[in-house]
């Protein structure tokens, strides 16, 4: 029991789980014809299938009674009111994925044979509405009325204390749809964070409708017409927001330290957490000598990093993986396309770059506020 | 209509989940009103409300019995029997004189309503007349308007007549129909005065038990309350169907919005704010929703009751429905201090969270954030309350952050400091009181800034002159390390041995060494006379237990403390009474206990403090006893003959290798490593023990409680305690300590093992009973909150030594520190409002003033003041016994009389100049005592405290202006000495001037002559009227009779204080 507790835990730190998820992402959601093939190749596919989902589901299950029945640390985090909706999130998400994906495989393969597709309706057809629609919809209301009612009868309101400035508690969460945004914080500095990252979210998802111009697809479910496009905004959903709302939830401690799911919140615990900014890594530790008066010196190197990243990395994309999309797209969509992926892998590398070398900032000029 | 086979569902099917999910949602809709309408509180009111019915019925049946008992009662009711058949008897006449009445009341209303229609016709015209002339002057229409309003006028006049004889009719008519009734009505008024008590029985179970099920099927009692008699059988019935059915109405779910019987009831204190951070609101309480009786004097349960709040009777016939109630039912222990509206803390002024602390919001049991006392508390709530314990699931609504959770009722007193901080003693805060004793004696406030202390004489004796007193430095060495070794009771707490350094005795030794060398390389001479005379022992014994040394020292070898320590079954009553014994060991244990003062000091050294205690320490608090030379040598003689020393302490001699390991940790400090090297190879073994020593002092603190010289202006080593009740429980270091449940085997019982409570009273608790633990991994007992591996108990914290706690421990009992956990528990940084706190007038500064005095320098180890102390008493019964040579039984007897008197009523009963003057230089004022006020050593300014204090304790002017200055006839004189020696016999035991009475010193009373200096003239009459009012069991006897008061005898008593004020 006490074994796969800690290997639990083990594989729950955030190397460990966003390294697997990285690594597995895009055999699982292929973006192209090649990890398409390997996903034939090993069957992952076959996670989408009735005899899947009762294995995914199986599992979810079986860990949440595992650790629920058997682990008093994880009974007081799953139990906690506040994070009652996101276990049910994380059904959901997952069920509402297995069947989306599940639907897209089999139009995939009714295309495939060249049949109409499961939403295939006569255009020159009707649509009942009533009473077959609106009666429908009127027993869901009712339903979801009494589940509303039921869990509010069942889990009174987690109403807390009136707030204290003295006395904040540890650890202080956002409220769970933000907690992906807290995440990030620890990461990049909160203008960053919290407002340019955010407004590119937006941005970004407003965008997605000009950049796609791929017409396949619409109206119905189907992975095979539209793997790109699937792909990157499951990473960007899946892989950046929701682990990130999981990892806020479950494994964020006091003073926002990393905990495994069965280990005990120790205030306490002193985790070696001594971050250095990219230019004393130039600076101090190889050049051995004082970090320059001049601002721009200082932070020279961050600046040039950055500036790389963005200046070269673009022409070798479009060179090379991105170059299909360079012709489909034409100049201006693809710029725009272009920064919000750069901006997307951003943060994964910053979180790479702080687990592996301490990194706190690539530029960091606290005098002005602004770090990066 | 669409056909049947182009819907997507089949309409029946959907008909069927239509139905099926309507009905589920009902259900749903159902179970949320009951979810709404089962709150836990109404479960205590109806339990409450069956405890009142029993109680009600009880009490009822009591009153009926009572009434029908009463011979007054019986006779009442005869003559209103008797009334209403003579009013029978002349029924026919007051029958006529009320047709009469009718009839002209009939008349009467006629012609009033037509008088008044006929005048509003009048000023009408009236009106119309008046504005005509104003605006137009007179001409022919106001004529006729004037014509018209005469003629109406006229017509409203003609009624006036006869409304004015139809009225005095009726009034004729209504006065000779009066004394027919007037008895009946005289009567009726008596019989209801006579059942009021049961009316009100009555209507109140009427009220609790509409059905009546707790009369059973009694069918005439039933009828008694629903007064068949008044309403008859009809419509007793009927009320009582609508009582029972709108009983049961009212309360329905969503009907209970109106006038419900079951609902939450609240305080609302407009003045008192809780401030959320955020906002500030008005207090308000919903405590009483459950806390049902907690006004009410019938419901105080006997293990509350210590202080005779119900009379005995009553106290012992307690029936099981009050043995047995549930505690949120009980009365509130002291209703004659609070929640009554007659006592100084009534509720609606002060509401329950104000003093208990808690959210009085709430309405369920862990929403008001109750805490428990005990380890049995929380396991008892967690069965009954869903109180979080190990083995129930956290309840979500533990408000875990509220600032001021609820005091736990052992520590409840902690709330009253809030606004009595001023004060000393503090009524009905008495275990409040006894911390604040205990953090006054301890000296506390020597390490730890107290505000309220801050102006506070150092504890401990001035340690500046200690080669003189204390040759032996090896004595001193045993003394630093083992305190308790020498003299078990001490206040001198111990910094060996406890958690965190036993294991390094070597080193803690060189400690003690360097400790000493300092203090007696700084040590000033003292230049002690010689011993006079030769004394003599066993006068001095007598000596010692005569002149109230007993007051404020004990020679006691063994323990007394123990006796008052509290054990888990203590009633609250028996608490307070274990609380009161032990101030009173305090007020004797003022000073050390002597045993071993000829070991510890030499016979000049004692002959010298006895004569003048000042001359070693100007600060000491000790008095001069104003000793001769000869009574003085033989107390010393007697002194030095208690020898009682060190049992097992043996401090190791020098070691200069640990020495310089010492020295080396305080020089690294400021040094490197290199330069401490080489300076601790230049340095002497003596000059490391003084720079050890100075370092040692400084880092244990020494100062705090002794003057040492180079410390003079050293700030306390302590953190400040001033606001440590508000001190945030997180930033309380609770170190590895944990706790656990041990079974009776002594073994941890299988998962009870986890940290501390994280409270703040029990961090303060196992600081108090064990300083050093959070550098251990020690374990607590949930049972008795103390360590249990006290010896396998290991030092886990990596500290380098100066970072090592080092709280020295004081050995408190269980008593003393639940005593000081409330006092630090009231040391809150909360803002008392001012319309709720005594007054600060000077007289109330004073008061408090005066208090504080009189606890430091102890007066109630000896007199009676404000109702405490005299705490010498015993050792006085003891003295009569043991060499005075009298039987125990009369030795009690008299035991008042030779003991310091009670100062009741002292402002009250002296002049303040000579108060004064008695402070400064004390005259005897009963000669044949033997024991003696001392010379206490005041500022000028502590004794016009105290003269103030007694003058407004008593409610006096200050200061009082005297001016009775009598003149005399000589006849009067005559009349007045012959009243005096003759009548009254007053010489038979007062002194007057130089003429002693007879018989024994044991009924002597004081010397007339200093009446005049002494005693305020309005004094002496009250004192001649009733001596018992103002001194309860004087030997005084009383001579007149207060109530009937003559003439004659007002003289007498004018003539007596005049005779005595005039005594040269």
């Amino acid at each position: 029991m006490e074994i796969i507790k800690s290997f639990i835990n083990y594989i729950s730190r955030p190397t460990v789980l966003f390294t697997v998820v990285l690594a597995t992402f895009f055999f699982v959601f292929p973006p192209n014809n090649w990890f398409m093939k390997v996903n034939r190749k090993l069957r992952i596919y076959k996670i989408w299938s009735n005899k899947g989902g009762i294995v995914i589901f199986s599992v979810l299950l079986a860990f949440f009674l595992f650790g629920g029945l058997t682990d008093h640390n994880f009974q007081l985090i799953i139990f906690k009111p506040d994070n009652v909706p996101i276990i049910g999130l994380i059904f959901g998400v997952t069920f509402f994925l297995w069947l989306g994906m599940k639907q897209a495989l089999e139009n995939d393969e009714r295309i495939a044979n060249n049949e109409p597709v499961d939403e295939y309706y006569d255009p020159e057809d009707k649509v009942l509405v009533w009473p077959d629609l609106i009666y429908v919809e009127f027993i869901a209301l009712i339903l979801c009325s009494v589940f509303l009612t039921i869990w509010g009868i069942v889990l009174k309101a987690p109403l807390e204390e009136p707030a204290n400035l003295a006395d904040s508690p540890n650890p202080s969460k956002a409220p769970w749809y933000f907690l992906g945004l807290q995440e990030m914080l620890v990461y990049y500095d909160p203008w960053l964070a919290g407002v340019v990252f955010p407004t590119l979210i937006i941005v970004g998802l407003m965008a997605i409708p000009y950049i796609d111009l791929n017409p396949k697809g619409s109206g119905y479910y189907s992975y095979a017409e539209r793997k790109a496009e699937i792909s990157i905004f499951m990473f960007g959903w899946l892989g950046m927001w929701v682990i990130l709302i999981i990892i806020g939830t479950f494994l964020r401690g006091p003073n926002w330290n990393f905990f495994g799911p069965f280990q005990y919140w120790d205030s306490h615990l002193l985790p070696a957490l001594t971050n250095v900014n990219l230019s004393e890594y130039v600076w101090v530790k190889w050049l051995e000598q004082g970090l320059p008066k001049n601002i721009i010196k200082r932070e020279i190197f961050g600046f040039l990093l950055i500036g790389g990243y963005f200046a070269f990395l673009p022409p070798i994309l479009t060179l090379t993986i991105f170059k299909k999309y360079f012709e489909k797209l034409g100049t201006a969509r693809y710029s725009v396309f272009l920064v919000l992926v750069l901006s997307l892998a951003a943060l994964p590398a910053k979180m790479y770059l702080r687990w592996l070398f301490n990194l706190k900032y690539l530029v960091a000029i606290p005098e002005y506020f602004f770090n990066i | 209509m669409a056909e049947q086979e182009e819907r997507y569902y089949k309409i029946s099917l959907l008909n069927k989940w239509f139905a099926i999910s309507s009905i589920i949602f009902v259900l749903t809709l159902l179970w949320m009103f009951q979810d709404d309408y089962a709150r836990k509180w109404k479960e205590y009111q109806r339990e409450f409300r069956q405890l009142e019915v029993d109680k009600t019925k009880d009490a009822y049946l009591d009153a009926e019995a009572k009434l029908l008992s009463q011979a007054e009662y019986a006779e009442t009711m005869y003559a209103l029997d008797e009334a209403e058949h003579t009013l029978d008897d002349k029924y026919k006449k007051v029958e006529e004189l009320k047709a009469q009445i009718a009839e002209k009341e009939a008349d009467n209303f006629r012609y009033t309503s037509e008088y008044q229609r006929r005048k509003s016709l009048y000023d009408e015209i009236k009106y119309l007349y008046e504005e005509a002339i104003a605006h137009h002057g007179e001409h022919h229409n106001t004529k006729q308007l004037k014509a018209e309003m005469q003629d109406k006028e006229k017509k409203m006049n003609e009624l006036v007549p006869k409304m004015q004889s139809t009225n005095q009719n009726l009034k004729d008519l209504r006065d000779e129909l009066k004394p027919y009734e007037a008895e009946k009505k005289r009567l009726e008024k008596e019989a209801r005065a006579l059942m009021s008590d049961v009316n009100v029985l009555k209507s109140k179970l009427r009220k609790v038990d509409p059905q009546l099920t707790s009369i059973g099927d009694n069918a005439d009692l039933q009828n008694d309350i629903y007064e068949v008699d008044k309403r008859g059988e009809f419509g007793a019935t009927i009320a009582r169907a609508i009582n029972t059915v709108g009983n049961q109405i009212r309360d329905l779910p969503v009907l209970d919005l109106s006038s419900p019987y079951y609902k939450i009831d609240q305080i609302v204190v407009p003045d008192v704010i809780e401030d959320l951070n955020f906002s500030r609101v008005p207090k308000v309480d919903r405590c009483t929703t459950c806390h049902l009786g907690i006004q009410r004097k019938d419901y105080i349960h006997e293990d509350d009751n210590g202080n005779g709040l119900l009379d005995p009777e009553e106290d012992r016939n307690q029936d099981d429905l009050l043995q047995t109630m549930k505690k949120p039912f009980r009365a509130h222990p002291r209703l004659d201090l609070f929640l009554s509206s007659d006592s100084p803390h009534p509720i609606d002024q002060f509401g329950c969270s104000s003093c208990h602390a808690g959210r009085g919001r709430g309405t369920s049991f862990s929403s008001v954030v109750h805490k428990p006392s005990s380890h049995q508390q929380k396991q008892e709530w967690g069965e009954n309350h869903n109180y979080p314990t190990k083995n129930t699931h956290p309840d979500w609504f533990t408000l875990h952050h509220w600032q001021r959770p609820m005091f736990p009722t052992k520590y409840a007193e902690a709330g009253c400091f809030k606004c009595h901080s001023g004060e000393s003693e503090i009524d009905g805060g008495e275990k409040l009181t006894l911390g604040l004793a205990l953090i006054e004696r301890s000296g506390c406030y020597g390490c730890h800034n107290i505000k309220k202390y801050e102006e506070r004489k150092p504890v401990g004796p001035s340690l500046t002159k200690v080669a003189s007193k204390i040759k032996d430095e090896n004595w001193t060495r045993n003394w630093i390390k083992n305190p308790a070794d020498f003299r078990h009771n001490t206040w001198m707490p111990k910094f060996y041995d406890l958690l965190n350094n036993r294991n390094t005795d070597e080193r803690n030794d060189q400690e003690v060494h360097a400790i000493t060398h300092y203090l007696y390389q700084n040590s000033s001479e003292f230049e002690m006379a010689e011993i006079p005379i030769k004394g003599d022992a066993e006068t001095g014994e007598t000596l010692f237990n005569a002149l109230g040394c007993m007051g404020c020292h004990q020679i006691s070898p063994e323990s007394s403390i123990e006796s008052t320590d509290f054990t888990s079954n203590d009633t609250d009553a028996q608490k307070r009474a274990k609380i009161e014994a032990h101030r009173n060991t305090m007020r004797i244990e003022q000073g050390p206990n002597l045993i071993g003062t000829g070991v510890k000091t030499s016979p000049r050294w004692v002959y010298n403090w006895l004569k003048d205690p000042t001359q070693y320490n100007p600060d000491t608090r000790m008095p001069d006893l104003r000793l001769t030379d000869k009574e003085a040598a033989d107390l010393t003689a007697y002194l030095v003959t208690l020898r009682q020393t060190f049992k097992k302490t043996n401090v190791k001699s020098l070691n200069k290798e640990i020495l310089s390991t010492i020295t080396e940790e305080f020089l690294e400090g400021s040094k490197s490593e290199a330069a401490v090297k080489s300076e601790i190879k230049e340095m002497s073994s003596d000059q490391m023990l003084a720079f050890t020593g100075q370092k040692l002092i400084s880092h244990y603190g020494c100062y705090g409680c002794h003057n040492i010289p180079g410390f003079e202006s050293q700030k306390p080593v302590g953190v400040d305690l001033t606001y440590h009740g508000s001190k945030m429980t997180k930033k309380l270091d609770f170190g590895s300590v944990q706790e656990a449940v041990y079974d009776q085997n002594g073994h941890i019982k299988p998962k009870s093992l986890k940290h501390l409570n994280h409270t703040n009273y029990s961090w303060f608790r196992q600081k108090l009973l064990n300083p050093r633990i959070w550098d251990t991994n020690a374990i607590v007992d949930s049972n008795t909150e103390r360590i249990a591996n006290l010896d396998d108990a290991k030092v886990v914290k990596l500290k380098k030594f100066t970072e090592k706690t080092r709280m020295p421990n004081f050995g408190f009992s269980d008593l003393e520190t639940e005593a000081i956990v409330t006092a630090l528990l009231g040391f809150v940084n909360e803002e008392a409002l001012s319309s709720k706190v005594i007054p600060r007038t000077p007289e109330n500064v004073y008061v408090e003033r005066g208090q504080s005095l009189a606890r430091e320098y102890n007066c109630t180890g000896c007199h009676l003041l404000e109702d405490k102390g005299g705490s010498i008493k015993p050792s006085i019964t003891n003295w009569l016994v043991h060499f005075e040579g009298r039987d125990q039984n009369e030795a009690q007897a008299v035991t008042n009389s030779y003991s310091p008197p009670n100062l009741i009523g002292e402002g009250q009963k002296v002049q303040t100049d000579w108060l004064y003057s008695f402070f400064r230089e004390p005259m005897p004022i009963r000669p044949w005592l033997e024991i003696r006020m001392p010379t206490f050593n005041f500022t000028e300014e502590q004794v016009n405290a105290l003269v103030r204090y007694f003058s407004y304790l008593d409610q006096q002017d200050f200061p009082f202006v005297d001016d009775v200055k009598p003149t005399f006839t000589k006849e009067e004189y005559t009349n007045a000495k012959n009243l005096l020696e003759q009548e009254f016999q007053c010489l038979k035991c007062h002194i007057k001037g130089n003429q002693m009475p007879g018989g024994s010193p044991a009924n002597w009373a004081p010397n007339l002559a200093m009446a005049k200096e002494r005693l305020k003239p309005e004094w002496i009459v009250q004192w001649l009227l009733d001596p018992q009012k103002l001194l309860p069991g004087t030997k005084m006897p009383s001579y007149f009779d207060p109530e009937n008061l003559t003439t004659e005898e007002q003289d007498q008593i004018h003539a007596l204080r005049d005779y005595i004020l005039a005594i040269e």
